[in-house]
């Protein structure tokens, strides 16, 4: 896996979502992580590919539901939960591009046991990026505040905010 | 138009929607826990027979390689020989491998990866994880 912060920082360059869902699609671009890495860390070792499991797309996607469900108000559930998939695709697309010397992600799991990789960088190739990467982000946020600054000022006195 | 998402994201018995997720997830999950080692050889170096596997090609991703005071590179049971496993770094280290097993529990390295700064990218990831947190607590405050 790329470290969370490339994750993260992949999925905000890639999504366009509410701003309200921001948060979801962060979320989202490391719920795979988050749901593997600390249990594979807490088991032996020799038992890290029981909860391999956590990682692939389907269960990920039955607990995203169950969080919308149980986390979320109905009005905003759609929404944050298109926000939350779409991380989600963001990172596995990333996991996708990465060099794996064993099979280590089962994309289709629990239906095939099949894997497919790209092979294009190491895990720890991503932190290289970071700087890019988080340097575009900044770039984009700041391009999309100015826009959204200067839109503001040639608004005419009294017409309504824009959503 | 109302269609199957809708009725999974309503209110509608949310809790017995949201029960039977989990526990389908919690199902396979454990499904994949008892049939990955027929299905899967990536952990045969580390369980197993190792008598079965003579000859064969064996590989470990993500496991902690032990070089020991004696200079010898140990993996679990198997000990790593060979000119790539002279690179592994003294103390303990995290590295994806490819080697050949002999009938003396060694392991020829054919292949070897270094997984570097392991600390930094466990730093990283850590940091990303508490800025996503924080986001959300500040949109739940921001609803509330």
């Amino acid at each position: 896996m790329p470290d969370a912060l490339a994750h993260i920082a992949a999925a905000d360059l890639a999504g366009r979502c509410r701003s309200r869902e921001v948060a979801h699609l962060l979320l989202g671009a490391i719920l795979p992580d988050l749901l593997s890495r600390p249990a594979a860390r807490i088991v032996p070792p020799a038992l890290e590919w029981a909860v391999e499991g956590l990682h692939a797309p389907f269960v990920v996607l039955l607990i995203a539901i169950a969080y919308l469900l149980i986390a979320l108000p109905q009005a905003r559930r759609k929404a944050a939960g298109g926000a939350l998939l779409f991380g989600a695709l963001t990172h596995y697309v990333l996991d996708a591009f990465q060099i794996q010397v064993v099979p280590a992600y089962y994309w289709l799991f629990p239906f095939s046991w099949k894997t497919g990789k790209v092979d294009l960088f190491w895990p720890e190739q991503s932190l290289y990026a970071i700087p890019v990467l988080v340097g575009a982000v900044a770039a984009v946020r700041i391009g999309r505040w100015w826009k959204a600054r200067r839109a503001g000022r040639t608004e005419p006195a009294g017409s309504p905010a824009g959503g | 138009m109302r269609g199957p998402v809708h009725w999974l994201l309503s209110d509608r018995r949310r809790g017995a929607k949201a029960g039977i997720c989990l526990a389908a997830a919690a199902g396979i999950v454990a499904w994949g826990a008892v049939r990955g080692p027929e299905t899967t050889r990536h952990f045969s170096v580390v369980i197993g027979e190792p008598e079965s596997y003579w000859g064969e090609e064996v590989a470990a991703g993500h496991r902690r390689v032990i070089r020991g005071e004696d200079g010898v590179v140990r993996l679990g049971p198997f000990v790593l020989f060979g000119p790539d496993a002279a690179r592994i770094p003294a103390g303990a280290s995290i590295i994806s491998f490819r080697g050949m097993l002999d009938p003396k529990n060694r392991i020829r390295v054919t292949y070897l990866h270094i997984h570097r700064f392991e600390e930094l990218r466990l730093g990283v990831s850590a940091a990303a994880l508490a800025a996503v947190v924080a986001l959300l607590v500040v949109d739940r405050r921001r609803r509330r």
